[in-house]
Parts: structure tokens; sequence; C-alpha cells
């Protein structure tokens, strides 16, 4: 019996990847396409042909894609030296749009439906816990958008001005947006029946885990790979 | 007889490590070796729910420090098996509080497996309670801890009302968490509502 779990966390996309190769090792990457603004219909071509064409750098593109293939990925040095975090807070903040747009369009009507058929009590208890679930999220994307983003574009652009705050202030401070989800995920897998509406409950289900694991991802992100490069250029600024 | 052997968690991303631990452990004979993985993050903690294990031993060393300070809470929200560490350096104390034993890479075989041996396999069923009902199921104290946090309590005020340690309060709700997947106190509101513990919502949601 094979008891070693093997994780490979190393990158396994490449630039001469094809991009439909990666969609056939993996097709919960496609929010990542759209995101990115990738079209399909790319026939044959690699992962670098792709984004040259669609204006997008290929390494920070592969950093992305190699998060969301792979757990715990460990980026190799000159993946981060060569990626542009420019690029990254484009796409986390395409990610933003994303979540509150569209998957909260379609969380909300599986909510709506699933809770209808509900008994009055518990249909207002779950429309209540769903709206001050979203409510975190947004409050959670709107800090990044409002602070942390434009500071680390001032980073970038070597332009700060006298900043009490830093990424390590928003390292400490980045709170977990998916306590709230998993628990709604239990809530509708275990504890509530909605038997007129058994396809859209099973949706709402499949949806939850899929943006569970897209959060996890995107904090990943965030966490592993944007704040590792600020802090280095910001020492690289302090010692300037 | 391989029924009564305690089943052993190994994280280490070192193989060398692994295999060393298994050969010991394997000649010592009372253990089985469930699962070797090489590293626990948020992204496959989960793992941990379906890795039935009575020791789990951890190599500290790949972890940071902040998450070292509070690695038995979190990994107790998945199991509530004991932690051996593993490791060359002597640790300071709070690093030491988080677990249970601690196996040193210089310990000598019979040394080891007496530690491991020793170990209280700590028991997860209640067992009165749970010759009446699902495993799965809260028990009655559950159910009454549940209804004080979704009422907004303090883990300390719960202690006090129920005259128990407040380690115990904090080892059911960690229970609680585990059996039924919620871990907000709003969460834990909308389930004592569904499940009619309380009848009225609160401020929490």
């Amino acid at each position: 019996m094979n008891i070693y779990e093997i994780e490979h966390n190393r990158e396994i996309v490449y630039p001469n990847t094809r991009m439909a190769d990666v969609i056939e090792a993996d097709y919960r990457i496609l929010p990542l396409l759209y995101r990115m603004g990738i079209e399909l219909g790319f026939a044959e071509k690699s992962i670098s042909e792709v984004c040259c064409q669609s204006g997008i750098n290929p390494n920070s593109f592969l950093l992305i894609c190699n998060t969301y293939l792979l757990t715990n990925y460990s980026p190799s040095s000159e993946l981060i030296c060569n990626a542009n975090p420019t690029d990254l807070i484009k796409y986390l903040s395409s990610s933003h749009s994303y979540y509150l747009n569209e998957c909260i369009r379609e969380l909300e009507r599986l909510i709506d439906k699933v809770a209808s058929d509900l008994p009055g009590n518990q249909r207002e208890l779950i429309t209540t816990f769903y709206k001050v679930y979203r409510k975190e999220l947004e409050n959670h994307f709107s800090y990044e958008e409002e602070i942390v983003f434009p500071y680390i574009n001032r980073v970038i652009k070597h332009k700060e001005e006298n900043e009490k705050f830093t990424i390590g202030t928003f390292k400490n401070n980045h709170s977990n947006v998916d306590e709230k989800i998993n628990d709604l995920k239990s809530i509708v897998m275990k504890y509530i029946h909605s038997t007129g509406n058994r396809f859209e409950s099973m949706q709402l289900l499949s949806t939850l885990y899929i943006l569970e694991r897209d959060l996890m991802k995107h904090t990943f992100i965030e966490d592993h790979i944007l704040i590792p490069m600020i802090n280095l250029l910001e020492q690289s600024h302090d010692s300037q | 007889m391989t029924a009564n052997n305690k089943r052993v968690l190994i994280i280490t991303p070192s193989r060398i490590v692994a295999e060393g631990l298994i050969t010991i452990l394997t000649q010592a004979g009372g253990f089985t070796i469930e699962r070797v993985i090489a590293s626990i993050s948020r992204e496959n903690e989960n793992l941990l729910h379906t890795i039935p294990a009575d020791i789990i031993i951890v190599d500290p060393s790949m972890f940071g420090f902040n998450i070292l300070q509070t690695l038995k809470n979190r990994l107790s929200e998945f199991t509530t098996a004991p932690l051996v560490s593993l490791s060359t350096m002597p640790m300071s104390r709070t690093i030491a509080a988080n677990f249970d034993e601690q196996i040193s890479m210089f310990d000598t075989a019979p040394e080891i497996v007496k530690k491991l041996r020793n170990i209280t396999i700590v028991d997860t069923s209640n067992s009165e309670e749970s010759q009446d009902n699902n495993i799965g199921e809260l028990t009655s104290r559950e159910k009454e801890i549940l209804v004080k946090v979704a009422s907004g309590h303090s883990n300390k005020q719960i202690a006090d009302q129920l005259n128990l340690s407040v380690h115990t309060v904090i080892t059911h709700r960690k229970n609680i968490t585990h059996k039924t997947g919620i871990k907000t106190i709003a969460g834990l509101t909308v389930y004592a509502l569904l499940n009619n513990l309380i009848t009225t919502p609160n401020e929490n949601l």
C-alpha cells in the first residue's frame, strides 16, 4: 500500500505548455482565463503565445495558474523575480469583481430558490446568514481595493509617502473569508431540506464548494506570492 | 492483533526521517503507519478528517514560528489525537506546550517506542451517551454548550455557569465544530435555530 502522499509543489505548467492541455489537466482553472480576459478558441497555442496575444505577462500567468493547479505551491525564485506585481493586483482585482458580480448573482439566485420552499423562519434564517456572509465578503474586498492595493501601487512606483501602513500590517489583518462559507456549506449540506428544489440544492452546495476553493487559492496568492514580493520591494526601498 | 495497533500519522517532508520512523515502529510492533504526509497547511488540513490516527508525529522544523505556537489549537479542529514532535533541537516552553510528547532525533529506538507506547490515547467517544445515539450527533452536554455559545457567552462565562474548566469548554466546542462542520458563532446560531435548540434569533445574525 502506498502510504506516501506525493505533493508536487513546483511548477507543473510552463510557457510552452499548450493552453488546451492546461484545461485538460484541471478544468477548474477556467474562471482564471475568464478573469484575465483570455478567450477560448486558442487552437494549439502555447501559454506564452496566448498570453502575448492577450497582452498578459506569461510569468504572471504561470504563477497564478500553478497556484490553482497545485496544493501548497511553492514558486521558484525565477518566477517570483520575473513576475510583475502589477499583473497580480490586476488579477486579484478582477477576481474581486468576479466574486461580487458573477458569483454572488448565481449564489443569490440559488439561495433564494432553495429557501423558497423552506418553512418561514428557516427561509429567513438562511437568507439572513447568507446576507451577513455577503457583507463580510464585500468589506474584505473593499479594504483590499481601497487601502492595500493603492499602497502596493505606490510601493511599486517607489512613491511611498510616509506610510504607517506596511505590507506587514495587511498580513496581520488578513482575515479569513472562508470560515462563514464553510459554515454555509455545512448548513446547506446537512441541516436543511428543500424537497421541492433538489436540483438547486445540489447546485448550491456545488457552487459553495467551488467558491470556497477559489477563495482559498485567492488568499494563497495574496499571502504567499504577493506579500513576499512586496516585502522584498519595501526592503529594497528602505535600504536605499 | 493489528486491530489493537496504535495508528500513526507522520508529518514530515523528509523521506529519510519517515523511513527511519517506519522501520523502528514496525520492528517494535503495536503500531500501524496510516500515512506519511509532507506538510499541513490550510489547503490540506481537511485531510486530517479522513485519516484515522491515534498519534500524530510532526516535524516542527517545517512550520514557521507563529504557526507552531497555535498548532495544537488549529489541528484540534480536525483531530483529537495526541501530537508528538520529532526534532533535533530543544524547543522553547511555549512551543513544547503544543505537543503531548517530544521525540529527539538522537533518542534510541527503545526510547522512542517507549514514549509512544506511553501516550494516553484520547477516548473520543463519550461512553454513556454514544450508546444511545450516533457518534456523529451532539451529546446533550455539547448541545447545552452550543446554545450558550450561540447566545453570546464567552468560554469563561460558560465554564462558570456549568461548573467546568475553560479547557473542558474549549474541548467541547472543538468537538461541536468537528461534528457539525460549523465554526463561526453566527453559523452555530443558525444550527441551533434549525435544530430547535433555541427559538429566538439574536444579534449574532
